[in-house]
């Protein structure tokens, strides 16, 4: 600060310098205007205290150097009185005024880096995901925003170990701002509950306070912020166990209930064949039971291991150039058995490209939707598959699954694909997992499946899955072919 | 009854899985020697000299498709793999080691019986002792005269379509990978371009098949490679 009133000194000597250099040429009134000029700049750039020093030394100059009889203090004319103090009032009010508004300039800065700060802050807490994350952002903004060492400690900590321990149990027992030696003791207060402690470093708490204000609502938007997080991811984890906990439930009463009714139907034919004595068509028809109630097992299991499977990432695409026809017929061969007499209307675009698919995984799904198709459809309505490339869709490929059943069930929207989700609760042939595995092959190939009510009533299930431009090279090996036989 | 007393070494190592099929193939007149691991397996090969060999992959001791590769090295005997449905990738290294056929568990007793019988056959035709003529459902393939006729009319098929279907023919009931294919058909530098037997497959279907969205008589066996269906399994199906 002491730079100021040097800089004054030196700003009227040069007004002092000039003064003499032009003194020739113009009057002494005229002259008096460079020492206000000398006063202005010392208030612009220094303030009140340097400024009214300036005007004073500018009179004490004025005199000394310029007014006769010159080198001397004395006065010769009692009219440069007057000149002298007019000199040194309108020194202080410029003073005054280009000082006031420097401190005002001052605030105005001061309040935009505020605001700034703060703005920074909101924006990086809303690219934060996570409490740990957002914790890691307030303190970074802190050091930032105040341009000083920031720690964080966290509530759960033990605060004996560290410095300021004691103002740190003080800042939490009583949610105030406590300085300590060096540094400021902040806690992070939301709702009822302190989040964290931040520790300021505070080297110069004269010289360049920490602005109270400020830091209070810097704080308390982060503390809000680690608030909303915190909650956010109890919410999320409180969620995700209530689900894991309705996945597990139902799964157990799918293992216990649903794998049991087989498993007992074939025990008791079993049984029965071992030891009662019985005509052929009796026998005949235990024998059917067991074969069919076996076959419904495996599948169950099938189901059951397909999906945790490809739940636990388990499953490689092992993804090939093929057309399209190749897995719906081994689909609808797989099934030849539950279809008996179904009509099957297949309709495939003849200018379907070939797809970049996981036959084994593509088949399966397939048979999954044509599967959800037929136990929901009337005995004997067709089973339709139409697909084709829908192009204002951004290019994709799109298999649909269509029926004539009761459409979709009233509700469920897109947790028909939901693991556990049956469209009919006494639907006992599976575990609801059906669509959740044609779900998870799709989207490991990129693609999408959605339910919609078809036209005329029914269902169309509809896969889609990305059209690759990289067609590989006809598959037509040179003349040979060419030639028909 | 099937088994003309043929003996089959089974090479399983579930026990429960040993006694059902014991009781079966003995039920169907075949002689069995059992064997639970890779080790027994090799010396049950070289000391009983077996007409089939059933292959469990998943034995404890080891890997039944380097297994597959030994016996082939010495023998031509048929070989059926048995693994579980999502192992795709085991039964077509087991084909291309020189397996004949796989099955998927759980199977009927009458698939593997049908495979059985499709095996015994093709090893009898490596003897010499190799049919002319495939009919399947209505295909009729005169591999000696080079004509297809399909329900009484004779079908053009290109030199590649010919081909596929002439290998496919003299392996009737066979399941040969896309692999085996492409080398036969094309060659051996074309190992990779699987997607030329599947679109070639794609044309010969629409012209042998009554439903070509519903093949019946040329078989995908996904991941795996095709099948022309044998007499039974189309008449079954």
């Amino acid at each position: 600060m002491g730079s100021g009133y040097a800089w004054a000194l030196a700003l009227v000597a040069v007004a002092t310098a000039a003064a003499l250099g032009i003194d020739a040429a113009l009057a002494l009134p005229d002259v008096a205007l460079l020492y206000l000029a000398a006063i202005m700049l010392s208030a612009a750039w220094h303030g009140r205290g340097p400024s009214t020093f300036a005007a004073a030394v500018s009179v004490a100059a004025f005199n000394y150097f310029l007014v006769e009889p010159r080198f001397t203090f004395e006065v010769a004319e009692p009219r440069y009185v007057l000149t002298f103090t007019m000199m040194f009032g309108v020194g202080l009010v410029i003073s005054g005024l280009t000082s006031r508004l420097r401190t005002q300039q001052r605030e105005a800065e001061a309040r935009e880096a505020k605001t700034h700060a703060l703005y920074a802050l909101g924006r990086a807490l809303a690219a934060a995901s996570g409490p740990e994350q957002i914790l890691r952002v307030v303190v970074e903004q802190a050091r930032r925003a105040f341009a000083t060492d920031v720690e964080l400690v966290e509530v759960t900590g033990a605060p004996s170990l560290r410095s300021h321990a004691e103002a740190i149990a003080t800042a939490i027992d009583e949610r105030r701002v406590v300085p300590s030696a060096g540094a400021l003791v902040v806690p992070l207060v939301a709702g009822d509950a302190v989040h964290g402690v931040l520790v300021f470093a505070d080297p110069e708490p004269v010289r360049r306070p920490i602005d109270p204000d400020f830091l209070e609502s810097f704080v308390r938007q982060g503390a809000i912020a680690i608030a909303q997080g915190r909650a956010a991811a109890g919410a999320a984890q409180a969620e995700g166990r209530a689900r894991a906990e309705e996945v597990r439930s139902t799964l157990l009463a799918a293992v216990s209930h649903d794998l049991r009714t087989p498993l007992a139907v074939i025990t008791g034919a079993a049984t029965t064949l071992q030891g009662e004595r019985l005509g052929e068509a009796q026998r005949d028809e235990l024998l059917a039971t067991v074969a069919d109630e076996a076959e419904r097992l495996e599948q169950m299991i099938g189901n059951l291991l397909d999906m945790t499977r490809l739940q636990a990432g388990g499953v490689v695409l092992r993804a090939q150039w093929l057309p399209l026809e190749e897995v719906v017929g081994s689909a609808l061969l797989r099934l030849e058995r539950r279809l008996g007499d179904r009509p099957v209307a297949v309709a495939i675009a003849a200018d379907l490209p070939l797809l970049w698919v996981d036959p084994v995984l593509l088949e399966q799904a397939l048979v999954n939707l044509a599967d959800n198709a037929l136990k929901y459809s009337p005995e004997l309505s067709a089973l339709e598959l139409r697909s084709f490339v829908d192009a204002t869709r951004g290019d994709v490929v799109v298999i649909e699954v269509l029926d004539r059943g009761p459409g979709l069930p009233v509700g469920l929207g897109p947790r028909v694909f939901e693991k556990f989700v049956r469209g009919d609760a006494r639907d006992r042939d599976g575990f609801g997992l059906g669509l959740a595995i044609c779900r998870a092959i799709v989207e490991l190939h990129g693609g999408t499946i959605a339910a919609r009510p078809r036209e005329g009533g029914g269902a169309c299930l509809e896969i889609t899955l990305p059209l690759r431009v990289d067609q590989p090279a006809a598959a037509i090996d040179a003349p040979a072919v060419r030639e028909s036989a | 009854m099937t088994g003309g007393g043929q003996l089959v070494l089974l090479v399983e190592d579930e026990a429960a899985m040993r006694r059902f099929l014991r009781a079966s193939l003995q039920a169907q007149g075949f002689r069995l020697v059992e064997a639970a691991t890779v080790r027994e397996a090799l010396i049950a090969v070289a000391t009983h000299n077996p007409d089939l060999v059933l292959l469990d992959l998943g034995l404890p001791d080891g890997d039944g498709i380097a297994l597959t590769r030994t016996i082939r090295e010495g023998s031509r005997v048929p070989i059926l793999v048995v693994s579980a449905r999502g192992r795709e990738s085991d039964k077509v290294e087991a084909l291309d080691a020189g397996a004949d056929d796989y099955l998927t568990k759980p199977f009927g007793m009458n698939e593997l019986l049908a495979r059985m019988r499709v095996a015994f056959r093709h090893h009898g035709a490596e003897r010499g002792e190799r049919a002319p003529v495939v009919e399947v459902g209505e295909l009729h393939l005169d591999l000696e005269r080079r004509q297809v006729v399909v329900a009484g009319t004779e079908v053009h098929l290109t030199p590649i379509e010919y081909k596929i279907l002439a290998l496919l023919g003299r392996n009737v009931g066979k399941l040969l990978t896309h692999q085996q294919i492409l080398e036969e058909v094309w060659g051996p530098a074309y190992a990779t371009h699987t997607h030329y037997v599947r679109v070639h497959m794609a044309e010969l279907r629409k012209k042998i098949e009554r439903d070509p969205a519903r093949p019946r008589i040329l078989v995908t066996e996904p991941g795996v490679g095709y099948r022309l269906r044998d007499r039974d399994d189309a008449a079954r199906g």
